[in-house]
């Protein structure tokens, strides 16, 4: 039985695989996307509870990405924790204003990481009726 | 005498023609236009238009005299610096010469006029703004040259902050995948894989730090740093990092003692650089303190200055290497403590910072004996933390600091002189008036710091236009750092008012998502 399924979107693959092994051997379902597009039809399609997003990226960076599922009814609600190497007052005032719950800088302690994705799952699942 | 290139102009007042005409012909040269005027009004008309290197304006004529012309001149901005030399016939006496000098002349002369005397004084006044006029130049080349300056450094940064960011991204993966090998993820490794995973882990995060701390450095060395200061309690400060290493002193038995007196007065700093400054002295304190050592955090006043002191007893720093600690990727054979290595750039940064906010960081240590690190830190007062407001203001703008003002707005309240630190520091334009929005830009220089009292009627609207100003102009992300001043304070005599934080939340929306910033 599945913890959840997480939505793991960034352009680089070996980021992909190696959090995919990670949040597998975790328990989670890891569904991945490698673009601001892929990621949109990925969320809307897989429904994931939780998106690890990055934010430089091709095809709708991930500001992009965030506006565009808030406005669709079915991913307005999924939390997103941005993954990303960007670190500009722009990007944090973004973040905020996109109502993104953590904003963890690459590269990170995988614990950190693990913690953050925890009581995001966690949070998610007491608010699912 | 050489034909300079702009030549220099000189007004002369006088109510009779024939008295023009044969001053105008006494003073004739080349390279130098005389303007004439036959009354007061049209000599004020005149001159706005004009940079002159000096006035001679007849006291006796109808209409307004020439001490009622002096009068309104230093009234108005383009026309106060003018020198004056006052012609007359008559008013000899010596009420009359005062009630001259009493509106600004520099000089004073009696028809019948000799024609020697008044060919020199009148050179005087031409040389004088000769070389005036060579300093501007020059002050514009060398303007010029600051911002070629610039522009390299800003190039310079942006291929650091282009160059760290493209290195974040393997060393992701590098650490990612040491970290999936480690965890036993992909594998279970013996105990001799994890530990050379450890190690490859531990210089991960070494390269990471090392990478987030050139881009510190790089942006406090260019001044990008967004700094404003405030009032800050040291005391508080210290207790805070003290608490964030209790755990980490107690696990290897470092003892970790406060020494902050009561009553200390506060300080004027960032409290974000100055915890930094902090964390890197008592994070060195730790990394060479031996096991049942202590770390010492002292805060004491000393004379205008506040002085923290960061003292361990580790093995201490020869004299000799003194000043070679403070230098970029200096690491000392300390015998090591229960530290990991650093990136030998914490103190290079925290010198810089304490230097940014006008303090000093020094040590004192000899072999053997244990260290102390030391930084001091201005006491904080309303004139040192409006001077640093300006200070910091002028660090964040792109231009020289003669290339852009300061406005000051405040509502009519009797005129009181400007602080003259002030004036050195930037060119300021002082506006008293009852409704803000009647403010207009000052002489082509580009408004890049307001001081506004909140209490002038329009101030809002003043923000709002100026903001929508700099957008038409397509300067939209150069707006100006603003301070919003609180309603009628005491200090109206002195003009040197308190910045305070973020006083009017309805003023900050104006502009909140723009850059402003409020002290």
């Amino acid at each position: 039985m599945s913890k959840g399924k997480i939505l793991v979107v960034d352009d680089e693959p070996e980021i992909v695989r190696s959090l995919t092994l990670r949040l597998g051997a975790a328990g989670y379902e890891v569904h991945s996307a490698m673009d601001g597009l892929g990621a949109t039809k990925k969320a809307i399609e897989v429904q994931p509870e939780l998106i690890l997003l990055d934010i430089g990226m091709p095809a709708g960076n991930g500001h992009v990405v965030v506006e565009r599922l808030r406005n669709i009814g079915e991913t307005s609600h999924i939390p997103i924790i941005y993954l990303t190497a960007r670190t500009s007052d722009e990007d944090y005032r973004k973040a905020r204003d996109g109502g993104v719950c953590k904003y963890i800088t690459k590269p990170f302690d995988s614990e950190v990481l693990m913690a953050a994705i925890e009581s995001e799952m966690e949070r998610s699942v007491e608010l699912t009726p | 005498m050489a034909v300079t290139q702009n030549p220099l102009s000189i007004m002369i007042v006088d109510d009779r023609p024939e008295n023009l005409s044969s001053m105008s012909q006494l003073l004739a040269q080349d390279g130098l236009d005389i303007v004439t005027a036959r009354s007061g009004d049209e000599a004020l008309a005149k001159m706005l238009s004009l940079d002159l290197a000096l006035v001679l304006l007849d006291v006796q004529m109808p209409g307004m005299d020439g001490f009622e012309v002096a009068d309104l001149m230093r009234r108005n901005p383009r026309t106060r610096h003018f020198p004056i030399i006052f012609v007359t016939a008559i008013n000899k006496e010596r009420r009359h010469i005062f009630s001259g000098f009493e509106v600004g002349a520099v000089d004073y002369i009696f028809k019948p006029v000799d024609p020697f005397i008044i060919r020199s004084k009148v050179q005087v006044f031409l040389e004088i703004k000769r070389s005036a006029l060579e300093r501007e130049r020059l002050l514009v080349d060398l303007n010029r040259a600051n911002r070629r300056l610039k522009d390299i450094s800003d190039r310079k940064s942006d291929f650091l902050s282009a160059a760290s960011h493209e290195l974040r991204t393997p060393l992701t993966v590098i650490k990612e995948y040491c970290s999936l090998v480690h965890d036993g993820i992909v594998g279970t490794p013996n105990a001799e894989q994890k530990k050379c995973m450890e190690a490859a882990l531990r210089n991960c995060n070494r390269l990471a730090d090392l990478v987030n701390d050139l881009l510190d450095l790089d942006a406090i060395e260019s001044g990008y740093s967004s700094m404003f200061r405030e009032e800050l309690d040291l005391g508080f400060l210290l207790r805070e990092v003290a608490e964030d290493f209790g755990p980490r002193c107690d696990s290897v038995e470092q003892g970790i003692a406060l020494d902050v007196p009561d009553g200390l007065p506060t300080a004027l700093g960032n409290p974000d650089l100055v915890t930094q400054v902090l964390v890197n002295l008592v994070g060195n304190a730790h990394k060479f303190t031996p096991e049942g050592g202590t770390i010492t955090l002292r805060a004491e006043r000393e004379e205008t200055n506040l002085r923290v002191a960061i003292k361990d007893t580790g093995p201490g720093i020869a004299p000799e290497y003194h000043d070679k600690v403070f230098e970029k990727f200096t690491q000392l054979n300390r015998k090591d403590g229960p530290g990991a290595k650093g990136t030998g750039l914490g103190l290079a940064i925290s010198h810089k910072i304490v230097e940014l906010m006008d303090g000093q960081l020094g040590l004192d240590s000899r072999d053997g004996q244990g260290a102390t690190f030391h930084f001091t830190l201005p006491l904080f007062s309303e004139t040192a933390h409006m001077r640093a407001f300006v200070a910091d203001g002028t660090a964040h703008t792109r231009l020289g600091n003669t290339d852009w003002c300061l406005v000051l707005v405040r509502p009519c309240t009797p005129e009181s002189e400007l602080p003259e630190w002030l004036e050195e520091t930037v060119t300021v334009a002082l506006r008293q008036t009852d409704d803000a929005t009647t403010v207009t830009a000052v002489e082509n220089l580009p408004v890049k710091a307001v001081l506004l009292q909140a209490s002038v009627a329009g101030a809002k609207a003043y923000l709002t236009r100026l903001q929508a100003n700099l957008e038409s102009a397509g300067h939209q992300d150069e707006l100006p750092h603003c301070c919003v001043l609180p309603l009628d304070r005491e200090a109206h005599q002195d003009f040197v008012w308190m910045p305070e934080k973020l006083v009017f939340n309805e003023l900050a929306q104006v502009s909140d998502s723009k850059g402003m910033s409020y002290v």
